[in-house]
């Protein structure tokens, strides 16, 4: 007999629990929407990696601009918000150049000197303005490269 | 086993209930949880695709990080009705109606990889579907990239749970429906099964009540019908060979009253030759006289056993006919003791004025045997009482002899019973009590044997003052 009622109740609750909306976890569904950028891209650091941001600046005269861009670090608005930038002011003046479906950067300073965090800074902003293609970069004798922007997450 | 005191109606109740229950419940279960599966999947789809939808419909962002105003205008161009939006970019968030503590943690942690979420939450009791996703940029490669930017909207599930709450009182009402129908599904049949037991029941008692003609109706080829039927043959049977025992016994009972009839002539003639040599055998010498004294008494003997076997016989077949008078016992009972000349050894008791409405001839018939026997085997002396109580006649013989042994007194008004196997021939066939009995009966009363302290037999006869009723 008290099989029996273990049994009902252990139904009922089962029904209970089904009824109604109830809250759940979080479902995943599809990729997140994707919106153009109307601004200028550059790569800044936030968090230790490289993060995208974007003025609102009228169209540029060189595209080797950007790199100065970089080079200058970020404004106020960034800072105030988190992000600061590795490449050093010595880089510029640069020079943009195609080669094929690449683009070669020659900085004004060693290739050598600059840090992981500011070649992906460099590499990411010429690949957001010029193409996807491979991205070199050369100083007096000295490369690196072809790279590419690692994905960022 | 109080389970099984339920009774037949009961657990065929029970058994219906459950059924019918339970299998409403599976089909009303599984189609309710899967109705409203699909009602909630196609409603959070649809607000996760208009959510979507908008997003990528926005304006082109121009800055990042991107100014308060920009972030309103976004949260703005998103909120859409009753559905209230968040946007955030790390510390600032905008939006109306949505506040940053109304995202759960794990959705705002789930946000950042790159996917729409969603999450149902309960908000103030109503469902609410949050659904979050991060604003991506498009990359001139085809890819996307992560803007930093957090869109958040709520939309309010309180109309679907209208509709599932719908579904629920509707399977519930299917199951009350289920359980009612099941109950009335269960009457019927107990119905159909409890009638022919209880019929069957109905002949078995009044079977065993003494009527051997009940018989049970036998319907259709079941079981049930299988029983009535091995019960039919059952009674059938019993009624045939009550019947032949009762005729067999009639027959035996009417060969005594044919021959006791048949034999009644002979002994009549017989009768009156030994009356002549009752006169004549003072006259015939030695054993010759000897002789004729005892085919005499002999011949007396046998009279009398067969007027007794006459009435023996007339009261089995139930001809005995009481011809009522209204009586003095205490004259009745003087009147006998006198005719048998007993009056000298008995000691009486009788009060004037008792009258009943009795036969005379066989309350003297009763009274002789009761007053005859107490003489003969018991010791004097012997008294005779007379009382009257409540509309009854008791007058009771006792004697102070050694009274009646136990077994004697199971037997006392058997047929041709003899308490003492040696007892004297001429003391008679052991008819008398047994005839005695029947008188009383035929009254209406009682004739009952017992014993009395310190010692002696009392025999005490009990008949209605008026009359047999």
């Amino acid at each position: 007999m008290n099989r029996r009622l273990l049994a009902v109740g252990a139904l009922l609750a089962t029904l209970l629990a089904g009824c109604g909306v109830r809250p759940s976890g979080v479902i995943t569904g599809g990729p997140a929407p994707a919106n153009t950028i109307s601004g200028l891209r550059l790569y800044l650091i936030a968090d230790g990696r490289p993060a995208l941001v974007a003025r609102g600046l009228k169209p540029l005269q060189q595209p080797s601009e950007i790199v100065d861009l970089l080079a200058a670090g970020p404004n106020a608005a960034e800072r105030a918000a988190g992000f600061t930038s590795e490449v050093p002011a010595g880089i510029a003046p640069v020079k943009l150049t195609s080669e094929g479906t690449g683009t070669t950067v020659a900085l004004a300073a060693d290739v050598d000197g600059l840090s992981v965090l500011a070649v992906n800074q460099i590499v990411c902003t010429v690949q957001a303005m010029a193409g996807s293609g491979p991205v070199t970069l050369v100083s007096s004798g000295t490369r690196r490269g072809p790279l590419t922007c690692p994905p960022l997450s | 086993m109080t389970g099984w005191a339920l009774g037949l109606r009961g657990r065929l109740l029970l058994a219906f209930a459950v059924l019918g229950l339970s299998t409403t419940a599976l089909v009303a279960g599984v189609s309710y949880w899967q109705a409203r599966t699909v009602i909630l999947q196609k409603a959070q789809d649809a607000a996760v695709v208009s959510l979507v939808d908008e997003v990528s419909r926005l304006a082109p962002v121009r800055e990042l990080p991107p100014s308060q105003a920009e972030l309103e205008s976004i949260a703005s161009a998103v909120s859409e009705g009753p559905d209230p939006a968040l946007v955030r970019y790390g510390n600032l968030s905008a939006g109306d109606g949505l506040a940053a503590v109304d995202v759960p943690p794990q959705l705002h942690r789930a946000v950042t990889e790159g996917r729409v979420v969603w999450q149902r939450i309960s908000v103030d009791g109503v469902p609410v579907l949050a659904i979050g996703t991060e604003l991506m940029a498009d990359k001139r490669d085809g890819g996307t990239e992560p803007t930093g930017i957090e869109i958040y909207r709520a939309h309010p599930l309180a109309e679907e749970q209208h509709s599932i709450d719908q579904l629920a009182a509707l399977a519930w009402s299917t199951g009350a429906a289920s359980l009612v129908l099941a109950v009335l599904l269960a009457l019927l049949a107990a119905r159909g099964v409890l009638r022919p037991v209880s019929e069957l029941g109905r002949a078995a008692r009044r079977l065993g009540e003494g009527d051997l003609q009940s018989r049970a109706t036998v319907r259709g080829g079941d079981e049930l019908a299988g029983v009535a039927q091995i019960f039919n043959q059952t009674a059938e049977r019993l009624e045939r060979q009550v019947g032949e025992l009762r005729r067999m016994e009639a027959d035996a009972r009417r060969f005594v009253a044919d021959v006791s009839h048949e034999l009644r002539t002979p002994l009549a003639a017989m009768t009156a030759v030994t009356d002549v040599l009752d006169e004549e055998s003072a006259k015939l010498p030695g054993d010759a006289g000897k002789a004729a004294r005892l085919v005499s008494q002999e011949t007396q003997n046998l009279a009398q056993l067969v007027e007794d076997l006459i009435e023996i016989s007339r009261f089995d077949a139930g001809t005995a006919a009481l011809t009522v008078d209204d009586l003095d016992i205490a004259a009745a009972v003087r009147a006998t003791l006198r005719s048998r000349g007993w009056t000298d050894r008995v000691s009486t008791d009788l009060p004037d004025g008792v009258t009943a409405r009795l036969d005379p001839r066989r309350l003297d018939v009763v009274l002789a045997n009761m007053v005859g026997n107490a003489l003969r085997h018991g010791a004097p002396p012997v008294t005779v009482e007379l009382r009257a109580t409540n509309g009854w006649v008791v007058v009771t013989v006792a004697d102070h002899g050694p009274g009646l042994a136990p077994t004697v007194l199971d037997h006392v008004f058997d047929r041709f019973y003899k308490a003492d196997s040696a007892r004297s021939r001429s003391d008679g066939a052991g008819l008398g009590l047994a005839i005695a009995l029947e008188n009383a009966k035929l009254h209406g009363g009682t004739l009952v044997a017992g014993n009395r302290e310190p010692h002696g037999a009392v025999f005490t006869l009990v008949l209605p003052q008026d009359g047999v009723s």
